[in-house]
């Protein structure tokens, strides 16, 4: 269908993006997400969690941002604790070995 | 947020294409033809950065003012629009160390109900010689602009005043 050259256009009209890229994205921007609604969603301000950690509502802020295979599992931990949650470095192993998948390399 | 919706968050990840204009959200969001001639560049030149925007889109299509991470800002300083506008953003600004060259910025506006989203400007940042501030001072203005006009010709439903 040709277009006039000064029409706008909707998402079907777009190229479509690589999956596996555009599924890691989407992955990024959730685990972003994913953190500061667990902050929000408990009522608490960067300030908050920063007064809790001891930093700078910055580094706060910093740690939500990050990617989230570049946070630290300590780093982690430590925010999980400051929003509230009871968890620790043995929950994070027993989570992690119930939820691993098959491995791939024999 | 639930525990049980927190739980559900890693399905989304299991679609690997895209989605469909099915539905009634999506069906209201326009491009502008620079945004999408834009866009179809990336496509060709740096795939993981279209990737990225067309990530950061539909972010900001599910979630629109609920959106929290970086990849979506609401309010920008220098638009008439105010909260009613926005950028979507690539590559996430604390990433901005490995992208000396690139930082692609969406410009739209809405309104405060969100019945539509336009997007009107995406260029990169980093690359304009003035610098990030006057990037944002005239794209800012000519995506008002580009907004006014639309509405002028197709009169969207509950246009915000700039």
């Amino acid at each position: 269908m040709s277009q006039h050259p000064d029409d706008w256009y909707g998402l079907e009209d777009l190229p479509d993006p690589d999956p596996d890229l555009y599924v890691a994205a989407k992955t990024r921007i959730m685990a972003s997400h994913f953190l500061v609604a667990l902050r929000e969603n408990g009522g608490q301000s960067l300030q908050d969690i920063a007064d809790r950690k001891g930093v700078t509502k910055a580094a706060v802020h910093q740690l939500e941002n990050r990617p989230f295979d570049k946070i630290q599992v300590g780093n982690l931990l430590s925010y999980l604790r400051a929003i509230g949650y009871d968890v620790d470095a043995e929950w994070a192993a027993a989570t992690l070995a119930a939820g691993l998948p098959e491995p791939t390399l024999s | 947020m639930t525990r049980s919706q927190l739980s559900v968050w890693p399905d989304w990840a299991a679609s690997t294409q895209p989605e469909s204009t099915d539905r009634s959200l999506s069906g209201m969001l326009r491009f502008s033809p620079q945004f999408k001639q834009a866009l179809e560049h990336l496509h060709t030149t740096d795939r993981e950065a279209f990737a990225g925007l067309r990530a950061a889109i539909w972010y900001l299509d599910e979630h629109r003012r609920g959106a929290l991470a970086p990849d979506v800002k609401w309010k920008l300083a220098q638009s008439g629009f105010g909260t009613n506008s926005g950028e979507i953003r690539w590559p996430n600004p604390e990433c901005q160390a490995e992208h000396s060259r690139t930082a692609w910025r969406g410009l739209f506006v809405t309104n405060a109900t969100g019945e539509w989203l336009l997007f009107t400007v995406l260029g990169n940042k980093a690359i304009h010689q003035a610098g990030s501030a006057a990037w944002y001072d005239i794209n800012t203005a000519e995506s008002d602009r580009i907004a006014n006009d639309y509405h002028a010709r197709f009169r969207l439903q509950n246009f915000p005043k700039a």
